[in-house]
């Protein structure tokens, strides 16, 4: 059915681009909102990464591989945006994805807060690479090849992220500051 | 401290899917886009990405006589710096002023800490703080990546693919410089003492080895519990190592860049090292 329909989309056919990006919708969208963390960019994301799509489908060689261009697009788009993003973070609205906190037995209120700093901090890449990594399952084989990167690479920066995230998490509410700024 | 294993869990726990509905409007919208959006035709795209792979294999070629080039600068006899086998001048002190075009002084405000040891650096705008290390826009990896930081860890692995083997138990910055010396596959300068922040210390130069093939996974230089460790960025990647004693515990301060590291950058570093101030 998909191959159908990718091979209409890629003939001209709009209602059957719909067809075929609508029930992945959702998840692609629960991707850009992990890793932008905010409902109106990650719409954006989301947009702009289908608009691509649409205009390079006939591109794709293997319609076998379509979730899998998708989501290589829309992550490419994210990246793209989360360093937009940090270059004008001082005038960003940014809106918490999780919601009100529900009671949890692993994760506190201030866990949660400490993880969410601590990963608006990252690099785009970095974010990218924990949602493919913690969110969609994917190995650090998979994370290079969707980003294009070497393997090593791709260790490489999940590890740092780890990092980074466990120092996050470390933080007590002490902030240090300097020269009239916070961290 | 939270371990690998742990962080695997939390991050598992924190990421995991809620429900997550698009609004209609948004589907609407791209409906309505691809309307007006002229198609590329499968050609087009082919060629565009033959061209892009083309365009990087000259960047990739242009990168390589830049580094040649930097390389050749850098390994000048003048230029005297002294990671070898055969330890007969001091390590790296700092870039020469004439690697250093641009003095100025960094805008405040950006901080990096870290636990249990907190410390304070001044890093330039295009520097990223990552918390525990901070590195400019390009990154850290070969072949012109840098990035300074304070990894945490002070035990040194005998078996560098192996960060939950054998390890150092090293209790004062000595230890440390020791059992780095004891790496045979690392190029270990001489060692000079050195202050940083007010606390007195150690200062050494390593380089790791050109083929990190022996490792399949990370190549590590400092294990920690429950982790993988402080791993190196990529071939030949240069570490100056700043280990001091804070009130009894050996903390480490580094460096890390390649031959290709561009002296812009790793004067700028140099003046981040310069600018730490550690809040134990």
């Amino acid at each position: 059915m998909d191959h159908e329909l990718v091979a209409a989309a890629i003939r001209g056919d709009q209602a059957a681009f719909m067809d075929l990006v609508r029930p992945r919708s959702n998840r692609l969208f629960a991707i850009a909102l992990q890793i932008l963390r905010d409902v109106d960019r990650a719409e954006d994301a989301l947009q702009d990464a289908l608009v691509i799509a649409w205009r390079d489908l006939p591109g794709l060689r293997d319609p076998d591989r379509i979730d899998a261009w998708l989501r290589r697009l829309l992550i490419n788009v994210c990246i793209r945006a989360a360093a937009r993003e940090r270059r004008r973070a001082g005038n960003l609205r940014v809106l918490p994805i999780d919601g009100p906190a529900a009671p949890d037995d692993l994760l506190s209120v201030a866990d949660r807060d400490q993880l969410e700093r601590g990963f608006r901090r990252l690099p785009p890449d970095m974010r990218a690479i924990l949602v493919l990594h913690h969110f969609l399952g994917y190995s650090p084989k998979e994370i290079a090849e969707t980003l294009g990167i070497p393997r090593g690479t791709a260790r490489s920066r999940l590890f740092n992220a780890h990092r980074v995230m466990r120092a996050a998490l470390e933080a007590d509410a002490r902030l240090t500051v300097v020269g009239g700024r916070s961290a | 401290m939270t371990s690998e294993r742990d962080i695997e869990r939390v991050l598992d726990h924190w990421f995991a899917e809620r429900p997550t509905q698009v609004a209609d409007r948004v589907l609407d919208e791209v409906a309505d886009r691809i309307g007006r959006e002229p198609r590329k035709p499968a050609w087009q795209v082919w060629r565009t990405r033959h061209m892009n792979g083309t365009a990087k294999s000259l960047a990739a070629v242009a990168a390589i006589v830049l580094v040649a080039i930097v390389g050749f600068t850098l390994l000048r006899p003048s230029s005297g710096p002294s990671v070898g086998t055969t330890p007969t001048t001091s390590p790296i002190a700092s870039p020469s002023p004439s690697a250093s075009p641009s003095r100025t002084p960094f805008p405040a405000g950006m901080v990096v800490q870290q636990k249990p040891i907190s410390f304070t650096a001044h890093l330039p705008t295009n520097w990223i703080n990552n918390g525990w290390f901070a590195a400019p826009t390009q990154g850290t990896e070969a072949p012109t990546g840098i990035s300074i930081g304070a990894p945490g860890a002070i035990n040194v692995p005998t078996d560098p693919c192996d960060g939950e083997g054998k390890v150092s138990d090293s209790k004062t910055p000595a230890d440390v410089i020791a059992a780095l010396q004891a790496r045979p596959d690392l190029v270990v300068s001489n060692v000079i003492d050195t202050t940083l922040g007010g606390y007195s210390g150690k200062r050494v130069d390593i380089q790791a080895p050109a083929d990190l093939s022996a490792c399949t996974d990370l190549y590590i230089i400092m294990a920690e519990p429950g982790g993988a460790g402080y791993h190196v960025q990529g071939p030949s990647n240069k570490i100056q190592m700043w280990i001091v004693d804070v009130e009894g515990q050996p903390t480490v301060f580094q460096i890390e860049s390649f031959a290709g590291t561009p002296p812009e950058d790793l004067a700028a570093a140099q003046q981040i090292m310069d600018s730490i101030e550690i809040r134990p």
